[in-house]
């Protein structure tokens, strides 16, 4: 009990007749990076809200650092980070300012540590916030979120508007909290930066969370397309009905497909012929995720 | 500035501050010059007489009408509250449903700062605030009747002004309370308006029909204009029912803010 973060119960918002998020079982471990996915309106940003006490269940529980956020919101918050999809600051403020309000409300913040991530997110907080541009923003917006050290990062889409070098100064950022054994929970629909930071990840579908994977299990199960070249004339029909294999094609003497999951029942059909050379893909989550959403894949969590 | 919310929301109200209460401090000034012109040879007594009985009680209970204290009372202050509500409904509105729609709310939300607290100081803030302006109003009635030579005290220009303060922070509550409780600010901003604007033209009508009479009080005004530090002196307790009223209604507001979804 002690290592989870993030623990939900059937968790439930509902806006009147609309959906929100749906009977949520969601659970979070200590020390680990967990990736929130789902297309957009599938309730991400929701549940991040639900976990902030910003909204109210209609049904179910959640606990957050092992503490009910309605009754202990202040004690929650004063432990964890925070990054929203929309960051909305006060235009009027320079970004100094802004990191200076936020360390006063959390009653304290060490200095240093504000100037060594500025330094790393390479941010002049000297101007005001409406001079700023979309990714300057997001980069005060992800000082806010870190510079307490808190024990639990929660971020809604954080590279939402960084460049990629500036990607890669957060993704060691949040290495290094993970090094810590602190916990980040984060949003996204970039699938490589999930593929690069991520332990797990939870699968969101119209409010649902339909499946709860590690990464190495995802791409167990991922999509991968595979080129066989064989030294003569292949039947296409020896392959179709083999269990995972899809979009059989045959050019010349090559013949090409996509396959999910185990590859020993095709290995041993082609090699009934004469191959010459076998060419494979990296799996691709991003057409997993696709077949995923497109097709209502139910992957047990 | 930046140490917590009530002074972040007080530096957010500063220039308003400055320009509502300078503003109409000036006018009040200008007022206040015209006064020893239109006194010479009873020329404002005269005028006064000759103003129907109807329009006179519009006015409200203005006494020594002559005197340069009634005539700031119905050339200025009985229609401050009017003027100052703009500013007290605009602020409060300002203070929360700007930063719920804004998203700055949110912001605010993610710190170990508990909603009622967040709710209070910004209220604490307006309340702030107004009393800024009302002491800048007064402290420029001060000068203005420095500046004519007359014999009112200075205590008293500052106490009249101060007197706008519990029926505007009443209207500013009205707004602020319903912009807790309610998304969106036309709520609040309706609500109040018609409170303001209602009340004023009620409170006009009823010296004018007896069966009006048993509503003096509910009109708001009644509570402001009953009493003045310039003529009939200070009543405590009609400050204080409009500054209970203010906090039920800021009460009531925080109640709904407590337990509501802040953002979609």
């Amino acid at each position: 009990m002690e290592n989870l973060v993030i623990e939900t119960h059937g968790l439930t918002k509902t806006y009147g007749k609309s959906r929100g998020i749906e009977k949520l079982d969601l659970r979070v471990q200590r020390g680990e990076i967990f990736g929130f996915l789902g297309p957009n309106g599938a309730g991400k940003t929701t549940t991040i809200r639900l976990l902030l006490d910003i909204l109210r269940p209609t049904r179910g529980t959640a606990l957050v650092l092992g503490l009910d956020p309605r009754k202990d919101g202040r004690a929650i918050r004063q432990r964890m980070g925070y990054l929203p999809g929309e960051l909305a600051l006060y235009p009027g403020l320079t970004g100094r300012e802004i990191l200076d309000y936020s360390a006063h409300l959390r009653g304290g913040v060490p200095h240093a540590e504000i100037v060594r991530l500025a330094g790393l997110l390479d941010i002049d907080l000297g101007r005001p916030i409406r001079a700023y541009s979309h990714g300057n923003r997001q980069k005060v917006g992800l000082i806010l979120a870190l510079m307490h050290k808190p024990e639990l990062v929660i971020l809604d889409e954080p590279t939402n508007g960084l460049d990629p070098l500036v990607q890669q100064v957060l993704y060691e950022l949040l290495d290094e909290v993970r090094r810590d054994g602190r916990t980040v929970f984060f949003s996204s629909h970039v699938l490589p930066e999930v593929e690069r930071l991520c332990d797990r990840v939870g699968l969101l579908r119209e409010g649902k969370l339909a499946a709860v994977e590690t990464v190495a299990g995802l791409k167990q199960k991922a999509i991968r397309r595979i080129d066989f070249i064989f030294d003569g004339p292949v039947s296409a029909d020896d392959f179709r009905s083999i269990p995972g294999v899809t979009e059989v094609r045959v050019s010349g003497f090559t013949l090409s497909m996509v396959v999910q999951g185990n590859l020993d029942a095709l290995i041993k059909a082609a090699a009934r012929y004469p191959v010459r050379n076998i060419v494979t893909y990296e799996p691709n989550l991003e057409e997993f995720f696709l077949a995923f959403y497109r097709e209502g894949g139910s992957h047990a969590a | 500035m930046l140490r917590n919310i009530f002074l972040k929301t007080l530096r957010d109200q500063t220039m308003a501050v400055l320009y509502w209460g300078l503003g109409i401090g000036s006018l009040a000034v200008f007022t206040q010059l015209f006064y020893p012109t239109l006194s010479v040879n009873d020329q404002l007594n005269k005028f006064i007489g000759s103003l129907p009985q109807g329009f006179m009680a519009f006015l409200g209970n203005v006494q020594y009408v002559g005197s340069v204290e009634g005539y700031m009372t119905y050339s200025l202050l009985i229609y401050l509250p009017l003027a100052l509500a703009i500013y007290a409904v605009a602020a409060a509105i300002g203070m929360v449903t700007a930063e719920v729609d804004t998203g700055t709310m949110e912001f605010l939300l993610s710190h170990p700062v508990p909603r009622w607290k967040i709710l209070l100081e910004k209220y604490a803030a307006l309340a702030a605030a107004i009393l800024g302006i009302g002491l800048l109003i007064g402290a420029s009635m001060a000068l203005g009747g420095w500046i004519i030579g007359s014999d009112v005290p200075a205590v008293k220009w500052i106490l009249a002004g101060l007197q706008t303060v519990p029926i505007t922070l009443f209207f500013g509550s009205v707004a602020f309370g319903l912009a807790a409780a309610v998304r969106g600010s036309s709520t609040a901003a309706g609500a109040a308006a018609t409170l303001a604007v209602g009340g004023f033209i009620l409170n006009g009508l009823v010296p004018l029909s007896v069966k009006l009479a048993p509503v003096k009080e509910w009109t708001l005004y009644y509570w402001y204009s009953a009493s003045s530090p310039l003529s009939t002196g200070i009543f405590p307790v009609h400050a204080a029912i409009l500054i209970l009223l203010s906090i039920v209604c800021f009460g009531a507001g925080l109640a709904v803010f407590q337990r509501r979804d802040i953002l979609p």
